[in-house]
């Protein structure tokens, strides 16, 4: 990957590729996580991508994309840590694939320029009819958490853990926040975000530096940029032997039980990587203590698996279980933990863990949107590793600093979504 | 020189090589200058294949067992789990069962010869004990009540529940916890012997490996399969529908809906299972696409919202088209879809707007191989309804508004058409 400046915020990063039948472009503009701005990046590119001044219909935009090659395009809202990013995507088919004397580039980024930086507005305000119809899909959205029960637990263990931090926000934004907003205050809010967002660009393909540079310079030529946003995320720390439990009835057949840890290890810390080996070999695939104990010897649950929050700091374990195993799997869950603990992990477990992680590291550049991601997460943690510095380090991490991890790993809230259903829902 | 055949697409810029093993077992291989390699080994034998006759006998098998019997195969005689092994030589391994069949696969950056091996060898060794399975029914049973916990999930199975009346479509894959309770080792080993028949199989590697060692590792770990040929029972199923409407109530934010158009013209395979295909594929996005009015009033009158999403599912027995999302009015978009297929109906489609929805369902299409893994499941899929992957961005491209037209009268039939609901509490 090639990393080139702009200016003090805005960078491209280019990954030069041919095995892919489409070229593929994002942008990510990045903010602070934070309760009051959140709301309105979650709902912005909602509203950008309704229409902008050349294209002011939502079908004028999709017909414009039909019309280059069905161009893929799209935006999303994620948070990586204590940061949130607005993303808008683009992938074209490649022009050996088009017939002669075509070509898409020129046209793709002038409509992405267009939905992004060249909005309907009247008067300093988004269009009220778009801005309040993306309110009301947005504060849907928000809701509809609740759909999946275990996203929506996961995110409760979260909320409760980290009370009070800008962790707890979501990165949709809240319902009362959202109901506040009207076509001025997102306008300026968008203005302001331009002028102080982290600017991250992705290319991968076949087109020539020189090209996409250009390109990617005149996207975002109407920016000016002031004083950039402070961003970063800060780690979870605290020191408690008490453990906070909470548990909340809901008519479901499957109770999902979430255990939240302090992991005391961040992306920017030196030795990141053997945290991320402890993790795959206490719950990250299916060769993991987890899996081998908590599904296959004590047939408890289908689905167990801890995850890191590498920005944050915390260990989320969830499993989906018998809501009368509860006991039972927290019990076998932190045994687990402890076996980890005290040096319980064979020469096979350690090779394995390690082939995994470097086969899904190898993997990344099989996909542009997600070797984007990556690096993205990385960037953000202030870490300028690549993949193979990466791999490195897995292959150099030994039992002792697994065991190491295992002992930063403490306990610190307990959520349970205990089902109240024996049989399934109700069917008329 | 083996006996591999070569077959291209120049104009996509794809090809494969193609070999029947002479074990029985069809072989494909897919060059790919991508770092992972992917490999999948399955058989045309899913949730639906629960009738059948072999050796004069007839035979009903536990709702689920096909996939029950795909948890089971990871388990081996030597006591070491089929993960561990690929573990060693840093494979990342998985199986999927859907209503036509079961697949085995891998993905891996090195060691693709070993991980092979690993493959072949432990999905034609089966081993079953009562124990065994015992102790996986309480894994899938939990499997089970988180699929009853998800809205995507009941919604889809009770929409497949409404169209069919006997056709074994309307199961659900992984059955239900009293099915699953009737799954012994027997009935596993019968439905291994008569689906797990190499002949009844195929392997498609896709990645950076050569033909002539995927044929090595094949001839190392593949033994002669004699020919099986099990014939499939399906119930008669009427043209028309089970019942118009489902509803369930679940734990969920806002209603969720489904609307499920029955194709009945089966079985159907080949290239005329893919014309029709890619015919309603067009039809729905015609329709219903993202460019279409439909979408853009629905939209705007906050009907609808940017979940939702249009497909038709083809299979060589059943088939359906599905048209989803979620909405508070629930009815009224049900009611807005018939009265824009009857709408169509009397003006018919315009020249421009098919030409240009053709064009984006070509250029769609073929971002199927960006990735080896796409490559290896599509590619699988086309096998077992007797067709290329690399055909379909012809037969796309032949395809005539007077198809579409035809198809469009014929097939979306008011009787054919049903509603699946799934409302908050």
């Amino acid at each position: 990957m090639k990393r080139i400046q702009f200016s003090e915020s805005v960078f491209l990063n280019l990954i030069e590729s041919d095995k892919f039948k489409t070229d593929y472009f994002e942008i990510n503009l990045i903010l602070p996580l934070r309760e009051e701005t959140a709301s309105y990046a979650a709902l912005l590119p909602q509203v950008l991508r309704r229409g902008s001044k050349k294209y002011p219909q939502m079908s004028d935009i999709s017909k414009r994309f039909d019309y280059l090659y069905s161009t893929g395009f799209s935006a999303r809202v994620t948070k990586r840590g204590e940061n949130q990013i607005v993303s808008f995507t683009a992938d074209f088919l490649r022009e050996s694939l088009l017939p002669p004397g075509e070509h898409l580039m020129d046209d793709v980024f002038e409509t992405m320029r267009s939905i992004i930086f060249e909005p309907l507005v009247n008067d300093g305000a988004f269009k009220a009819e778009y801005v309040e119809s993306e309110k009301k899909n947005l504060i849907d959205a928000i809701k509809s958490i609740i759909n999946n029960k275990n996203a929506y637990s996961m995110k409760k263990c979260h909320e409760a853990m980290c009370k009070g931090q800008n962790y707890a926000v979501s990165e949709s934004g809240k319902v009362e926040l959202v109901e506040k907003i009207d076509g001025t205050s997102l306008y300026n809010f968008y203005k302001d975000f331009l002028s102080h967002a982290k600017i991250e660009m992705f290319y991968t393909g076949t087109c020539d530096e020189n090209v996409i540079k250009n390109h990617a310079r005149s996207l975002i030529s109407d920016i000016k940029s002031e004083k950039l946003y402070d961003l970063h995320s800060e780690r979870f720390e605290r020191t408690r032997d008490k453990v906070v439990e909470i548990t909340e009835e809901m008519e479901v057949a499957q109770g999902k039980l979430v255990l939240c840890f302090r992991s005391g290890h961040t992306i920017s810390d030196e030795k990141y990587s053997a945290y991320a080996l402890f993790n795959n070999i206490f719950g990250g695939s299916p060769t993991s203590k987890l899996f081998e104990n908590v599904r296959e010897k004590l047939s408890l649950c289908y689905f167990c698996r801890s995850i890191p929050d590498a920005h944050k700091g915390i260990l989320t374990v969830v499993s989906g279980i018998e809501v009368a195993n509860r006991d039972k799997a927290q019990k076998e869950i932190l045994a687990q933990l402890d076996n980890v603990k005290s040096g319980n992990i064979s020469d096979e477990e350690m090779s394995s863990a390690k082939n995994d992680m470097i086969n899904s590291y190898r993997s990344l550049c099989d996909s542009a949107s997600d070797i984007s991601t990556w690096y993205l997460s990385r960037l953000l943690g202030g870490s300028g590793k690549t993949i193979e510095d990466v791999i490195d380090e897995i292959g150099k991490v030994t039992k002792e600093d697994v065991v190491a991890c295992a002992k930063a790993t403490e306990l610190d809230t307990i959520f349970f979504l205990k089902g109240t259903l024996t049989d399934g829902g109700e069917e008329e | 020189m083996s006996a591999f055949v070569l077959k291209e697409n120049k104009a996509i810029d794809e090809k494969y090589y193609y070999m029947k093993h002479k074990s029985g077992l069809p072989i494909y291989v897919i060059p790919k200058n991508h770092t992972t390699g992917y490999a999948v080994f399955g058989t045309n034998f899913g949730s639906v294949d629960n009738r059948f006759k072999v050796n004069g006998k007839e035979h009903l098998l536990p709702d689920g067992i096909a996939h029950f019997l795909e948890h089971k195969l990871f388990e081996n005689e030597d006591g070491i789990d089929t993960f561990k092994k690929y573990a060693e030589f840093g494979a990342s391994a998985n199986a999927y069962t859907s209503s036509d069949k079961t697949v085995y696969l891998f993905s891996a950056t090195e060691n693709m010869k070993e991980s092979l091996g690993i493959l072949l060898d432990f999905v034609t060794h089966p081993y079953f004990t009562n124990e065994t399975v015992a102790k996986e029914q309480g894994i899938i049973g939990q499997e089970i009540r988180m699929y009853d916990d998800n809205p995507g999930w009941r919604l889809y199975f009770n929409m497949l529940t409404a169209l069919y009346h006997n056709h074994p479509a309307r199961i659900d894959t992984a059955g239900t916890v009293e099915t699953i309770a009737q799954i012994t080792p027997e009935t596993l080993y019968l439905a291994y012997n008569t689906f797990y028949n190499l002949n009844n199989m195929a392997l498609c590697v896709c990645g950076d490996m050569d033909p002539e060692e995927v044929l090595e590792v094949c001839d190392k770990y593949l033994k002669d399969a004699p020919t099986i040929s099990p014939e499939r029972i399906f119930p008669d199923e009427p043209e028309t529908v089970f019942k118009k409407e489902v509803t369930q109530k679940l734990s969920v934010s806002m209603p969720v809906f489904s609307v499920g158009i029955k194709d009945v013209h089966q079985p159907c395979s080949g290239k005329t299972l893919a014309k029709k295909q890619a015919e309603y594929e067009i039809i729905l996005e015609l329709l219903f696409g993202k460019s279409s009015p439909f979408y853009t009033r629905l939209y705007e009158e906050g009907l609808i919202n940017n979940a939702f999403s249009t497909g038709y599912e083809a299979h060589t027995n059943f088939g359906f088209c599905e048209i989803s999302g979620y909405s508070n009015e629930p009815d009224k978009v049900y009611e807005q879809i018939l009265a824009e297929i009857e709408k169509y109906k009397s003006s018919g489609f315009d020249k421009e707007d098919f030409e240009r929805v053709k064009r984006v369902f070509y250029a769609a299409n073929l971002r199927y191989f960006n990735s080896t893994e796409d490559i290896a499941n599509e590619f699988i899929t086309h096998v077992f309804r007797d067709f290329d992957m690399l055909e379909y961005p012809s037969v796309i491209s032949e395809v005539t508004i007077d198809d579409v037209t035809h198809r469009f009268n014929q097939d979306f039939i008011k009787d054919r058409i049903v509603l699946s609901k799934v409302l908050p509490l």
